[in-house]
């Protein structure tokens, strides 16, 4: 069954960026030895080097660490926001690096879904109107783009709050249109950077439950961030430091972490 | 929800600057129309004074005392005995001659037109006579008048009525006659449809007497002829000029030439100042879009990183731009409009620049909203480019 899904999927992503289908593989992503240079003047910074990750389908992976560890990086790079200096990044079957900027797009619209630390709502537009955005770009039909927005909202409980604008809901109200703003074209995978960055620690729990709940459904998710709740809340989590993977932390490592910076534990 | 709606939501979120943006667009566009309804009035104007040429080819004037085609009632007339002279001219089929200028009835200013019926009718054609007669030679002896259907309406007078009439300005004593009105005419000349036809003495009488026992000069304005062959208009000028002296000598497709000229260089001249308020407009456009875009560069990043392509930012900015444009340019063709009808009934009674009639055409309202809409296009064009070729990953990372 699950087979015969990838298989689809597969096929319909030859179709609209025809490319050639590669190796089947049960990773949802794959890097190869990517490394992302920026030019600051004169200087080169150096933002990843050599980094290889593989994230199952249906994994829930954090990307943990300090600020300036080329994990947002990481992220834009996954989500065709970025191109890698060089390495080879494939994402549900598609090598993101042979893309140019128009099939980028079409790959972040039909594959991804990305999920900020603001929210990044469009202010003017209802809660609705936000989900149904991405599948006006889709060019899905008006009825079946209501009836999907409204679904998707009622997921994240948020079907009494149709027609409220963001700035009338709270941050943690936006960061569930939010995520039913990644899901409605039902991507391949899920970035969010972030997410709880600027959410109480009881939202956080709200959220997290949420995008496990999805998870468990299937749902594919990579999170950055360096709450240590949100990566308690994960299957796996991995550090990076200076542009590099250093290793997976074990859960008990994150637990311990949590009781002596002196908070709750999420899980409870 | 359309990218419509979406551009509608952000205009109204600076209600404000977008209503400052549009009024810059407003102003150009309002004064192009009223500039080109005046120079459509222009050319009205123009084809009037045409038809009012009727059958004359050639026209006389005295060297001093007119001025194109307006004439002074003093200066320095030509003396009718001329008017024979030009008629035995070789190439001359007719002439007649002419005494105009403003004159006085029932204290109104109105435009005295002397004329010999006969010549005067058979060269320029019949009167468009709307009510009554035409100006006949038996007029002279009963003091008959055909007047125009304008100064009708203003004076509220009919045929039958009377109407004391002597020259405009004249002192309490200055020579006047009693006209009775035979005949109403319209003959689409604004001077003519607010004048009186009468005969050519009784205006040399009126315009040309010292005191009112006098018998006035035998002075005409002007000689209007027709010429026997057209294709020699040009030999008949030259022999006037060398018959009769003190004259000037226009043939009308000179006078035609000269007019156009004159015309198209007002009417560039218009244009100009029209587009260079449009161009002021734009770039009001171009500055609000500019910073528009530059303060939703994060949403722009967001549209980018949830699947909107380059194509569809262009599109959205664009559509913003277009919707002030077609504000802009119905707005503006409506006060334009407004304005322009406004002027056309200060300047109704007015003279000379003033009197000219404005004129609306649906093919000028048309231009002009059409050009709101290119405008605020244009406008929008490097904008929504810049939008369009953002980077996400810098877009998000904005403030």
């Amino acid at each position: 069954m699950a087979e015969k899904r990838i298989a689809d999927v597969r096929r319909k992503v030859s179709n609209f960026l025809d490319t050639d289908v590669p190796v089947k593989t049960g990773n949802i992503v794959e890097t190869q030895n990517l490394t992302k240079v920026y030019r600051m003047g004169k200087i080169d910074i150096s933002a990843l080097t050599g980094v290889d990750l593989k994230v199952p389908r249906g994994d829930m992976i954090c990307l943990y660490g300090p600020s300036g560890s080329g994990k947002s990086t990481l992220l834009n790079l996954i989500g065709g926001l970025d191109k890698p200096t060089s390495g080879r990044i494939m994402v549900d079957g598609v090598d993101l690096t042979k893309l140019g900027g128009n099939q980028l797009a079409e790959f972040r619209l039909r594959k991804v879904g990305f999920i900020f630390q603001n929210y990044n709502l469009i202010p003017t537009l209802s809660a609705l109107e936000n989900v149904e955005l991405p599948m006006i770009f889709a060019k899905v039909q008006k009825k079946e783009r209501k009836k999907r927005a409204v679904e998707m909202l009622a997921s994240v409980k948020m079907d009494d709050r149709l027609k409220h604008k963001p700035d009338e809901l709270s941050g943690g109200q936006q960061q569930r249109v939010a995520i039913a703003r990644a899901l409605v074209n039902r991507p391949s995978i899920i970035l969010a950077d972030e997410p709880t960055g600027a959410i109480d620690t009881e939202t956080i729990r709200m959220l997290m439950r949420i995008i496990r709940e999805l998870n468990s459904e299937g749902q594919t998710f990579v999170i950055v961030t360096h709450d240590l709740l949100v990566a308690q809340a994960c299957k796996r989590s991995i550090i990076l430091r200076d542009g590099r993977i250093e290793r997976e932390l074990t859960g008990k490592e994150i637990a311990q972490a949590i009781i002596a910076s002196g908070r709750e534990n999420a899980r409870s | 929800m359309s990218y419509v709606i979406m551009a509608v939501r952000n205009l109204s979120r600076s209600k404000l600057r977008t209503t400052l943006t549009t009024l810059g667009i407003v102003v150009g566009v309002s004064l192009m129309v009223a500039l080109f309804a005046i120079g459509e009035g222009m050319n009205v104007r123009m084809e009037e004074q045409l038809r009012a040429l009727g059958g004359a080819e050639i026209m006389i004037y005295s060297t001093s005392g007119t001025r194109g085609m307006r004439v002074a009632t003093r200066g320095n007339p030509i003396s009718e005995e001329y008017v024979e002279t030009v008629k035995a001219i070789p190439g001359v089929e007719l002439a007649t001659g002419i005494l105009s200028g403003s004159g006085e009835a029932r204290k109104n200013q109105t435009f005295i037109i002397g004329i010999d019926p006969e010549s005067y009718f058979q060269l320029m054609g019949e009167l468009n006579i709307i009510e009554g007669r035409t100006l006949l030679p038996s007029d002279l002896d009963s003091y008959g008048t055909v007047i125009g259907l304008n100064l009708a309406e203003e004076l509220n007078v009919t045929i039958g009525s009377n109407l004391n009439t002597k020259s405009w300005g004249g002192a309490w004593d200055a020579p006047w006659i009693s006209f009775e009105i035979v005949g109403i005419c319209e003959t689409g000349n604004p001077q003519q449809d607010r004048g009186m036809f009468i005969h050519l003495s009784h205006a040399q009488y009126i315009l040309t007497s010292k005191d009112e026992y006098g018998a006035g000069e035998r002075h005409v304005t002007q000689i209007l002829v027709k010429t026997e062959d057209p294709s020699q208009i040009d030999d008949v000028v030259k022999r006037i000029e060398e018959t009769v002296p003190d004259v000037r000598v226009f043939a009308a497709k000179t006078m035609i030439q000269r007019i156009q000229e004159s015309m198209s260089t007002m009417i560039l001249f218009l244009e100009g100042i029209g587009s260079i308020a449009l161009i002021a407009g734009t770039i009001g456009i171009l500055n609000t879009m500019m910073m528009s875009v530059f303060e939703r560069t994060r949403e722009i990043g967001t549209l980018k990183a949830i699947g909107a392509k380059d194509r569809e930012i262009l599109v959205i900015i664009l559509t913003e731009a277009a919707i002030i444009g077609i504000l802009a340019g119905a707005i503006g063709c409506m006060t334009g409009a407004a304005g322009t009808l406004l002027w056309a009934n200060f300047s109704r009674t007015g003279y000379g620049i003033t009197s000219i009639q404005p004129v609306i055409t649906l093919e000028i309202l048309l231009t002009m909203f059409g050009i709101g809409i290119v405008t605020g296009v244009l406008a929008g064009l490097y904008p929504a480019w810049r939008a369009s070729r953002m980077d996400p990953v810098e877009a998000l990372r904005h403030g």
